[in-house]
């Protein structure tokens, strides 16, 4: 699940969206209102981050108001764990082999 | 919780001095390449002083900031914001220390900004941005089609 919310951050406008509802949840039209794109261009790009699991939408009378979903931000944040871990390894086994203390 | 500090912890056995010169002078040896700007980077260079930029060079010779040295402190602890792809405001901070123990150093690494994001909904005073330099690091691996863990 979370190589979808990744790849769906790979876009900038999207990227804009949800730093835009991390301030809170939003209207359509208010998110719109917010970036240099269309209201149908925000309604496709809220429709890839809530299939991403990144977004959840409810229904305010006639409107969907749109907010981050806490999960996908915590998918990110253990996917950015696992880069770490990667990168440790690597460190341990280039820092344990250039070691000048040791022959 | 989504807004702790990312912490990680390893050992390593050579000294803090040793460590401390990898990390920040042998970068393209040890970070995964999948997760740079040009895939093969033929250097990642950390200027050593606080203010000093954090590059990657790729093989045709363009420069890529990644970030900003914040302390310089050799050997025991280093700071950075760190952006990768991105603007300097979208930078996390990544806090890094070196402690001597028996047989070799502890190492420990904190990220911070998580709680930028926070819960959904959630009003919030700060920029989101810090948080996407990672995020896009973790996009150039999936356009690389890698795999996330790696080894």
């Amino acid at each position: 699940m979370h190589r979808d919310a990744l790849d769906a951050l790979g876009d900038p406008n999207r990227r804009a969206i949800v730093e835009i509802l991390s301030d809170g949840g939003r209207s359509v039209q208010q998110i719109a209102d917010e970036l240099p794109i269309s209201r149908p261009a925000v309604s496709r790009h809220l429709r890839l981050l809530k299939s991403a699991g990144l977004v959840e939408d409810q229904v305010d009378g006639t409107r969907h108001i749109y907010e981050l979903r806490d999960e996908g931000i915590e998918a990110i944040r253990r996917y950015f764990a696992e880069v770490w871990e990667t990168a440790a390894t690597r460190f341990r086994l280039v820092a344990e082999n250039t070691d000048p203390g040791r022959r | 919780m989504t807004d702790d500090p990312l912490v990680v912890e390893f050992e390593v056995a050579v000294g803090p001095a040793h460590a401390f010169d990898v990390w920040t002078r042998r970068p393209a040896a040890w970070w995964p390449a999948s997760h740079t700007v040009s895939k093969d980077p033929s250097a990642i260079t950390f200027e050593p002083r606080a203010g000093g930029r954090i590059v990657e060079r790729a093989p045709g010779g363009q420069e890529h900031q990644w970030g900003i040295v914040l302390d310089w402190q050799p050997p025991e602890r280093l700071r950075y914001a760190w952006h990768l792809f991105f603007d300097p405001s979208e930078a996390t901070e990544i806090e890094i220390t070196f402690t001597p123990v028996e047989g070799g150093t502890a190492v420990r690494l904190e990220q911070r900004g998580w709680d930028r994001l926070g819960a959904a909904g959630a009003p919030r005073r700060g920029q989101t941005a810090d948080v996407w330099g990672l995020v896009t690091a973790a996009y150039a691996d999936v356009c690389a089609g890698e795999s996330a863990a790696g080894a």
